[in-house]
């Protein structure tokens, strides 16, 4: 287990790097002088001079590229254009609600969709399969930040049960929490969909297998050989698509976190996008691609925890 | 004595695409307590299906006419309930497979201590307990380590020892080996076969063992019935099957077992033709088109299983005069 982790977490690194590179390029191959940008279209040659100077503009490509390198392993992201704050306090600040609305999202379509999926495989083609079915592809078809819109109508603006904006009072938990109820619905509802369609299908595949019939020979009872040996099998390919679309659950979050303007990584991007912030927009893909290697690499040891032959193989 | 296994009139028939397909036909046998029976055929005779139905594990497409009764009840006439609590106490099965027939991300323990889930007043360390000592029982040195193993880490052999004991842990009336060595290479197949008869003694030595290797019948058994298409030709104790075969079928697959062929030659014997489809059989004896001995008879009218010897036949050559 121990060099699986290892190797996992080199890839990891591996992966960043690369996403970093990119970055870097995408930073130069985008149009339009950064001087130009930071200091307006009115400002002159000479003051665009002593800004390159001062940023390191001026220096070859590889030297920046390094220096941008170095800076990130020391942890700084640069400083905002409007604000002058350093962008990893920005950031900082950002990350843990925007992952806080994420891992709730999914937490709660979890929590709903694997039972859901569960029901559907132990009867297949009965009623409540149908019903499933057909819920599940509706709450698949609806994009999250549709959703969010109607759900901030409905329980926000016309019934008034729950806050419309903002991320409730600091340190205050439960007024968070209600803040967190709407949108962390709006994130994980297409997911509930999703992860029933997907233990379902996985589910039904597994419970053909030679060693559910051993079970059956021995007369443990089907809920117990479904629950406690089939599902561990049908949740490994669960969990390697649940690895793929968590980029898509982050962009979900980061839409409805600008919806329900919640201070987060979306609003920050959003903010930097708008006022042309460029360390800010970098910083904040920076974190975000982060947050994706981190979460692969979580749903890669998980995979290793739930099958045994994954950890032994390579 | 009273037949711990006793068919009677036994039918399965699976609901097909296209109508009914009645894969085994009134089938009539019964295991005495204590004994071997080997059930032989070739595929599609229908040995398999007809384990599944001991075992009541028949997929829902299928149904069963007459009576299967073990240890004198009926078995489809208890509730799916009832029948559960046989499986796993009263009877127990080796597959074919042992490969795919163990969970592969459940710990080899934890698996042995699931199978004895309907055994009462064991506490789970007691179970694991039993387990390790039934894997040394059936030949697995360190059985420590191996209760701690995934299956991955097991050798094909290995894997079906570990079957085995999971079968024998339960104490069973009767055990259900089918083809237990099909999947298995040649020396490992040996062992297994030895290993099911030094445990014989286990459940009451009760077993019916699916094969289509005669070789494996002469070896382990005491009863053998060979089924071809889905009906019984002829079934009786081994002495008698094996060194008098009476049904040309019996004959014919004796002819094809490597171990029995005196003279060299460069080709393995096989049976001419194939099994008639279960929904196009033919109107007298089902294996008149494969015979050598074939009358003109034998097209027309149907053969009855009837007393020969020790043994019963279903030929008219024997029966008819």
């Amino acid at each position: 287990m121990g060099s699986y982790v290892i190797r996992q977490a080199c890839l990891a690194v591996g992966v960043l790097l690369t996403a970093i590179i990119i970055l870097f390029c995408l930073i130069y191959l985008v149009p339009g002088d950064p001087a130009t940008v930071a200091l307006g279209p009115r400002a002159s040659a000479e003051q665009k001079d002593v800004f390159r100077q001062a940023m390191g503009l001026d220096q070859p490509i590889p030297v920046q590229a390094v220096r941008f390198l170095g800076n990130l392993l020391k942890g700084d992201l640069g400083t905002d254009l409007l604000t002058r704050q350093p962008v990893l306090t920005l950031v900082a600040s950002a990350l843990p609600r925007t992952v806080t609305l994420a891992l709730v999202g999914l937490g709660w379509a979890l929590i709903v969709g694997i039972p859901l999926g569960c029901l559907s495989a132990l009867r297949p083609n009965s009623g409540i399969d149908r019903l499933i079915g057909v819920f599940s592809t509706s709450v698949i078809a609806l994009p999250s930040f549709l959703l969010a819109i109607y759900a901030l109508i409905l329980f926000a603006v016309v019934l008034r049960w729950l806050p419309a904006m903002g991320a409730g009072e600091p340190g205050d938990i439960p007024d968070q929490i209600t803040h967190l109820i709407l949108p962390a619905f709006a994130v994980g509802l297409g997911w509930v969909g999703y992860i029933a369609r997907l233990v379902r299908a996985s589910l039904l595949e597994t419970l053909q297998e030679n060693h559910i019939r051993t079970y059956r020979a021995f007369g443990v009872s089907d809920m117990r050989i479904t629950l406690r040996f089939a599902l561990p099998i049908a949740m490994i390919p669960v969990v390697a698509v649940i690895g793929v679309g968590l980029g898509s659950l982050l962009s979900g979050a980061v839409l409805v976190e600008v919806v329900f303007s919640r201070p987060g990584l979306g609003s920050l991007a959003l903010q930097a996008v708008t006022s042309r912030n460029s360390p800010v927009l970098v910083g904040t893909v920076l974190v975000t691609t982060l947050l994706y290697v981190v979460a692969n690499f979580a749903t890669d040891l998980l995979a290793a925890f739930l099958d045994p032959r994954i950890r032994k193989e390579g | 004595m009273t037949a711990i296994v006793d068919l009677r009139d036994v039918s399965i028939t699976y609901a097909g695409a296209h109508g009914p397909v009645p894969a085994v036909r009134g089938v009539t046998l019964a295991l005495e307590r204590g004994r071997i029976l080997g059930l032989v055929g070739e595929s599609g005779s229908g040995k398999s299906s007809l384990v599944s139905a001991m075992l009541a594990l028949l997929p829902k497409s299928a149904s069963v006419q007459g009576r299967i009764v073990l240890d004198g009840r009926d078995l489809y006439s208890l509730g799916e309930h009832e029948r559960r609590a046989l499986r796993g106490r009263e009877m127990a099965t080796v597959s074919q497979d042992p490969f795919t027939a163990l969970n592969p991300v459940v710990r080899i323990g934890t698996q042995l201590v699931e199978f004895q889930h309907a055994l009462p007043n064991l506490t789970k360390p007691e179970k694991l307990r039993r387990a390790g000592a039934m894997l040394e029982r059936v030949g697995i040195a360190d059985p420590a380590t191996r209760l701690n193993q995934y299956p991955h880490q097991l050798s094909g052999g290995l894997r079906q020892r570990v079957a085995i004991a999971g079968a024998l842990l339960v104490s069973p009336k009767l055990l259900i080996a089918d083809e237990p060595t099909t999947a298995l290479d040649a020396t490992t197949e040996m062992e297994v076969i030895e290993l099911i008869r030094d445990m014989r003694g286990e459940v009451d030595g009760s077993i019916v063992l699916v094969t289509h290797d005669m070789g494996v019948v002469g070896r382990l058994c005491d009863d053998v019935a060979v089924l071809y298409a889905g009906e019984l030709v002829e079934s009786g104790p081994v002495d008698d099957v094996l060194n008098r075969p009476r049904h040309p079928y019996t004959r014919a697959l004796l002819a094809c077992d490597p171990a029995r062929i005196d003279t060299p030659s460069r080709h393995l014997p096989t049976v001419p033709g194939t099994v008639p489809s279960p929904t196009a059989l033919p109107a007298g004896c089902i294996f008149a088109a494969r015979c050598q001995d074939v009358m003109a008879l034998c097209h027309e009218v149907k053969p009855l299983l009837s007393a020969a010897g020790a043994s019963r036949v279903a030929c008219l050559r024997v029966s008819a005069p």
